[in-house]
């Protein structure tokens, strides 16, 4: 692992055992999060993103099961932890969470406690991961409501979720990540329940604080036009793997995988002629159990040679420096 | 909060009110009156009643006048004196005879309701926790027996058992040598000895109905976002669940308060009259049946006075654990 990589992720595989058969929401998925940067997870809905941030903190929960793979944490000291080994309720991964790798989640209304104050809910994170005391923590609380613009922190402190707008929740949320000053942040569609102005903010937001604490964010999300303005690095997923994985630029200049293009051209342009229609992709993510036999993408693909995409799954390569992709097109290809 | 209570109390006076003009004229909707009951009884005996007599005893009970001033003269008597009128069976002050059969009634009642919560909590939570678990159907499974059983077969069930294993008189909240003694420690051991049975006859339906309740409720809460978010702070499973999902969950637990204190008086009674208890429902039952007006209009002023009371004290306990309840009251 390089010394400069937070969290690096191999071969994970995350199952659900469900009455009807066996879902491989996340099948075999690589990458790794540097140290200050933002790496966006990008795919249509059901594409196994979420699953992979839960499975980062061991909580999936039954009848999921992460079957196989390592996500290997490394310490501030250099010390590195293999998540996937941890007990999902033990001391040690519980140590991690909150402290070590925080999260927020994609509906603000609900993920607050909701009968209990919003100041106990930052004191109580912090007392449980820092060494400082009740008073400290109240302080350290108000200041840190302050700091993700809540207005009158100080009153705040005893209000419950529900007194809250939704935009307000998320600051809370944020501030309740933030709270015990954790190296790695996954925001698991942190704007998506929001109107476009509150999402603006709270990407600003987001923007502004991992420059400040020069923290590192996995961003899951399904708007390109949100990687365009926050993204360092991007995943691109299909059917629980990595398909793609290239810097912001990269993706947005040379979208190799037939997926990525697909979905570059989903983007309305401010140059778009209106008569024109908005290109979509053909199709829909297909049913778990009704897999594409090779290549995930294959029956949704403008490029499927049968004979190839059709018979088996092809790697995920490195075709230019720094940039994955697990397509046909590209197999020994060397440089593009 | 205090404008809260406030405003609640007061909202209770004029329920009250309604309360006890319904109470007096459903004992009035009967025909006849207690005299027409002690008249045939009389007769029955080869007596003869004489018109002057009964006169005598209508003006004594003031039963010949009219609805309204009879009414009145109940209701000032309760406010103004605590003065319930006199039972003609017993020929003695209601109040004497209510006392202490509420006393003990209540006794049973607020026994029965801490055991349900002791009992139903812990097992209503785990059931969650653990759900398809074997410990789940364990539970569940004897609790759909506690709440198919009738309470008067469970009675007679563990009556034999106390008389026959552990050779206890049955029957009564008291020992036959110690229903008369005046209050002391040995009394309070005979009552706690013999209070177990209707406790656990009383209690078993509720708590099986709240097992299932806390059950249905915490398997809600627990798929909500915000328990896998506090998951993800850190906390740990005992905390998370205690202070999070079961605080939100517990809510029917307060509500009970608020039906249970009087089904425990009225419903209790076809137990009460198995294990011949000296509580309210079998005198109630009694008082009906001879048309002992006062009496029975006394129980029944209880019993609805219980059962607003009881809604009260759940409402505000609600409001105390679960904040968004007071929100929507204000303004």
């Amino acid at each position: 692992m390089e010394t400069n990589t937070i969290l690096d992720v191999r071969d994970l595989n995350t199952w659900f055992y469900t009455d009807e058969g066996i879902v491989k929401a996340v099948n075999g998925v690589d990458f790794s999060i540097p140290e200050s940067t933002t790496v966006c997870v990008v795919g249509e809905s059901g594409c196994g993103k979420s699953i992979t941030a839960q499975s980062i903190l061991n909580l999936v929960e039954p009848p999921g099961k992460i079957v196989s793979g390592s996500i290997t944490y490394r310490h501030n000291d250099g010390r590195e932890v293999d998540i996937v080994q941890l007990k999902p309720k033990g001391r040690d991964i519980r140590a991690i969470r909150g402290k070590e790798i925080s999260m927020i989640f994609q509906e603000p209304m609900s993920s607050l406690g909701p009968v209990n104050k919003i100041g106990d809910q930052l004191v109580q994170t912090m007392l449980l991961h820092l060494d400082i005391d009740k008073d400290e923590a109240v302080k350290q609380s108000i200041a840190l409501l302050d700091r993700v613009g809540i207005p009158k922190a100080a009153s705040r402190m005893d209000s419950y979720s529900f007194e809250l707008s939704g935009g307000m929740r998320q600051r809370v949320m944020i501030a309740l990540a933030l709270s015990c000053n954790s190296r790695l942040l996954i925001a698991d569609e942190p704007t998506t329940a929001l109107d476009v102005t509150t999402q603006a903010n709270i990407l600003d937001l987001l923007k502004e604080l991992q420059t400040d604490y020069s923290m590192s964010v996995m961003f899951i999300t399904h708007d390109l036009g949100v990687v365009a303005e926050i993204g360092h690095e991007v995943v691109v997923m299909y059917l629980g793997q990595v398909v793609e994985r290239a810097s912001v630029e990269e993706i947005f200049e040379r979208p190799l995988h037939p997926y990525t293009e697909a979905l570059m051209k989903s983007i309305p342009k401010l140059d778009f002629d209106s008569h024109e229609k908005l290109s979509s992709i053909r199709g829909m993510v297909p049913h778990p159990f009704a897999r594409p036999p090779g290549c995930p993408f294959s029956d949704r693909c403008d490029y499927c040679m049968p004979e190839k995409c059709l018979t088996a799954n092809p790697p995920l390569e490195e075709v230019r420096p720094g940039h994955w992709v697990r397509c046909v097109k590209y197999e020994s290809m060397g440089e593009v | 909060m205090g404008r809260y209570i406030i405003k609640r109390t007061l909202m209770m006076i004029p329920t009250l009110v309604v309360i006890s003009i319904v109470s007096f004229v459903i004992i009035q909707l009967p025909p006849g009156d207690f005299l027409t009951s002690v008249v045939a009884n009389l007769e029955d005996q080869g007596q003869t009643v004489d018109s002057a007599t009964l006169a005598a005893l209508q003006a004594r009970y003031g039963l010949g006048r009219p609805v309204h001033v009879q009414y009145w003269r109940w209701v000032s008597g309760i406010i103004l004196r605590g003065d319930f009128g006199r039972s003609f069976r017993y020929n003695r002050p209601v109040a004497d005879l209510i006392w202490s059969r509420l006393g003990l009634t209540f006794v049973i009642s607020f026994t029965t309701l801490i055991f349900t919560w002791v009992v139903a909590l812990p097992i209503g939570v785990y059931t969650a926790v653990k759900q398809r678990s074997v410990g789940d159907y364990i539970a569940t499974f004897i609790g759909f027996i506690g709440l198919a059983i009738p309470n008067f077969l469970l009675a007679l069930v563990l009556m034999y058992i106390a008389f026959r294993y552990f050779n206890q008189s049955v029957g009564g909240l008291f020992s036959p040598d110690m229903i008369d003694a005046p209050w002391s420690f040995a009394k309070v051991v005979d009552l706690l000895n013999h209070l177990w049975i209707p406790v656990v006859v009383l209690g078993t339906a509720g708590t099986a109905g709240l097992i299932r309740i806390m059950r249905a409720n915490l398997l809600d809460e627990l798929k909500k976002t915000y328990v896998m978010a506090a998951r993800a702070r850190g906390l740990s499973e005992w905390t998370l669940l205690r202070q999070y999902p079961v605080r939100v969950a517990l809510n029917p637990f307060i509500s009970t308060i608020g039906w249970s204190l009087p089904t425990l008086v009225s419903g209790a009674t076809v137990t009460a009259i198995v294990l011949s208890l000296p509580t309210t429902g079998p005198l109630l039952i009694e008082a009906l049946k001879a048309q002992d007006m006062f009496l029975a209009a006394a129980f029944i002023m209880m019993l609805s006075a219980l059962t607003v009371i009881g809604t009260l004290v759940s409402d505000i306990l609600l409001a105390i654990v679960d904040p968004r309840i007071k929100y929507a009251n204000r303004g």
